[in-house]
């Protein structure tokens, strides 16, 4: 399995924590929502695109997003995703487990220097 | 329209003629003035639909050239892909390919600015999507949630009730002009029948007005049909094919059901047929041409089934629900020449001992109150009973109308009470489970001499089925 595939499957299922996290600061459209993962992570890595609207449109059919058509001045019509009240509850939960997740994986793989 | 308008100026002029037939027609009037609402109404409709139809083109084409006409040949062939393959209801599929092109064409413009030609920045753009048929899987999965299934089932329920409703009043009118244009063309008829043949028909029978029932279901079944498909397309965001096929099987196999084994109603063959397509035009209604709200049919197929609403009712009376009406006052017209048919029943006892009257028509059983003449002289008689026989017309006789023969091949009796000489004898009969409607009761002795004999008129009395439509169907002659 070669490190771009290792990546894709870490990336999975953690995109919805990812999209959730940064439309906390305001509503975005699905390029904004890429390119913003992409610039936080240091351009480490950004969810698959293909990946990304399946996760847009399953969160907002859960209630945890809402969306509203916009006209833009340039370019076509956007689709803008706002985070719900339950869209923030299911970070806080999202995020609660990736913490513990993750220092649950680096335990496992450190020994004594990954603590 | 205009076909429309032809028909109804049609209907109109049948309903004339009926006014102008029947004195007392005030009540043609009303259903005139009815009809020709009904028939404004349709107009609007019309026009009203054919004005959102090209709306709605245009609004299509504009928004179809503004989203997708900067992006490349490649861009628009991957969307084309995923829009097939995504089986979802047209105005997500519209959005989602919307979005998806205005993505394409952000990511395109910024590889670009990072140097790429646009050939390739398509490519790369269109790499980073992946399949089509893999993003539009996805995407229909995150749409086709087990909730929206459930709320589409729920809202397919309670649409088919509005369907329900809503069709009823739309039949009502349809169902108005086409009483209305059968009145005429049965007016016309009588007229004709009343002039050449001397005989007088009676307009609608009850089973005639059974089957006008179960015709007036159909559309209501129609439209509850289409609407439980579209409003669970909507909800539970499938397309309508698929919900319609799904709402064309449930609804058939239990408005079937319910038709078939749970209703109730007077009974002939046109009945049934009539009953049983109510399920048919619920499957019909959730299956054909559903992508708009009412089936947009071209103007020479809609006139077609205008006329057949028309014409229907007429073959049904026709076929099988005229009754005629005779005034010749009895079946015992001259014992010489009728009496050797009604000997296979028993020979005329030589004088009338008892007078019958037909007290009840268009049940499924026969009650009969006979008046005793002669008291004395039925008091001499021993084994009196009741007969009822099948009845079949004489086709030999020249008054073919009014001379019954029992048929040979059913000359057992149905049913037989026996009862005492007395003033008055009366008689019940059921006869539901009989699908024969025309019947001849006789009431014989056996004599001094010890032959049995008939010893009054026999009554011709007429009945209808009545049950469901298994019951019809199993039901023995």
């Amino acid at each position: 399995m070669g490190i771009g595939r290792i990546r894709g499957q870490l990336l999975k299922g953690t995109t919805p924590l990812l999209v959730l996290n940064v439309l906390r600061d305001g509503e975005l459209y699905g390029y904004e929502i890429a390119q913003r993962i992409r610039l936080r992570s240091g351009g480490a890595f950004a969810p698959s695109e293909g990946a990304l609207y399946p996760a847009l449109h399953a969160l907002e059919a859960d209630g945890a997003l809402t969306a509203t058509w916009r006209e833009s001045d340039k370019g076509p019509r956007r689709r803008y995703y706002t985070i719900t009240a339950q869209g923030e509850s299911l970070l806080a939960a999202h995020e609660a487990e990736w913490a513990s997740f993750s220092v649950g994986v680096a335990r496992a793989l450190g020994g004594p220097n990954h603590g | 329209m205009a076909r429309v308008l032809v028909l109804a100026a049609v209907s109109v002029a049948a309903a004339v003629l009926g006014a102008l037939s029947w004195p007392d027609a005030r009540w043609l009037v009303a259903l005139a003035l009815a009809m020709v609402w009904a028939t404004w109404g349709a107009v609007r409709m019309d026009r009203r639909a054919a004005v959102a139809a090209r709306a709605e083109a245009q609004r299509r084409g504009l928004e179809r050239s503004r989203s997708t006409a900067s992006l490349p040949a490649a861009a628009e062939g991957f969307l084309a892909t995923l829009d097939t393959s995504l089986e979802l209801p047209p105005q997500i599929r519209t959005e989602i390919r919307d979005e998806l092109s205005a993505h394409l064409e952000d990511s395109i413009s910024a590889l670009e600015t990072e140097g790429l030609d646009r050939d390739r920045a398509t490519s790369e753009a269109l790499a980073r999507l992946g399949r089509p048929e893999e993003l539009a899987r996805q995407i229909r999965a995150a749409h086709q949630t087990t909730r929206r299934l459930l709320a589409g089932a729920g809202g397919g329920i309670f649409a088919a009730g509005l369907g329900v409703i809503e069709g009823y009043v739309f039949g009502i009118l349809i169902f108005l002009m086409a009483v209305f244009a059968v009145s005429g063309i049965l007016a016309a008829a009588n007229l004709l029948a009343n002039s050449l043949l001397h005989q007088q028909f009676s307009m609608i029978s009850v089973p005639s007005a059974s089957v006008f029932g179960a015709m007036l279901a159909w559309v209501p079944a129609f439209v509850a049909g289409r609407r439980a498909a579209r409003a669970s397309a909507r909800a539970s965001q499938r397309t309508v094919r698929q919900t319609g096929t799904f709402w064309a099987i449930a609804g058939f196999a239990v408005i079937g059901y319910v038709v078939m084994f749970r209703v109730t109603a007077l009974q002939d063959w046109l009945v049934a047929v009539a009953e049983m397509a109510i399920p048919v035009a619920f499957a019909a209604g959730a299956v054909l041409k559903t992508e708009s709200e009412w089936p947009r049919l071209g103007g020479w197929t809609r006139s077609a089934m205008l006329s057949m609403v028309v014409l229907l009712p007429v073959l049904g009376l026709a076929a099988g629900s005229w009754s005629v009406s005779t005034t010749s006052g009895g079946l015992w017209q001259d014992p010489g020449t009728e009496e050797a048919s009604y000997d296979r029943v028993a020979p005329a006892w030589p004088s009338l001992l008892v007078d019958g009257n037909d007290t009840t028509v268009y049940e499924p059983t026969i009650d009969l109150t006979w008046h005793v003449s002669r008291p004395s002289a039925l008091a001499a008689f021993s084994g009196l009973r009741f007969e009822v026989w099948r009845a079949t017309r004489f086709p030999e006789a020249p008054d073919w109308v009014d001379a019954y023969v029992p048929d040979p091949g059913y000359s057992a009796p149905v049913a037989t009470q026996a009862t005492s000489p007395s003033e008055t004898l009366v008689s019940h009969f059921d006869m539901s489970h009989s699908k024969w409607t025309q019947w001849l009761v006789f009431l014989t002795g056996v004599g001094p001499d010890g032959i049995r004999y008939r010893l009054a008129r026999p009554l011709s009395e007429p009945t209808v089925f009545s049950g469901t439509v298994w019951d019809w169907i199993s039901a023995g002659n």
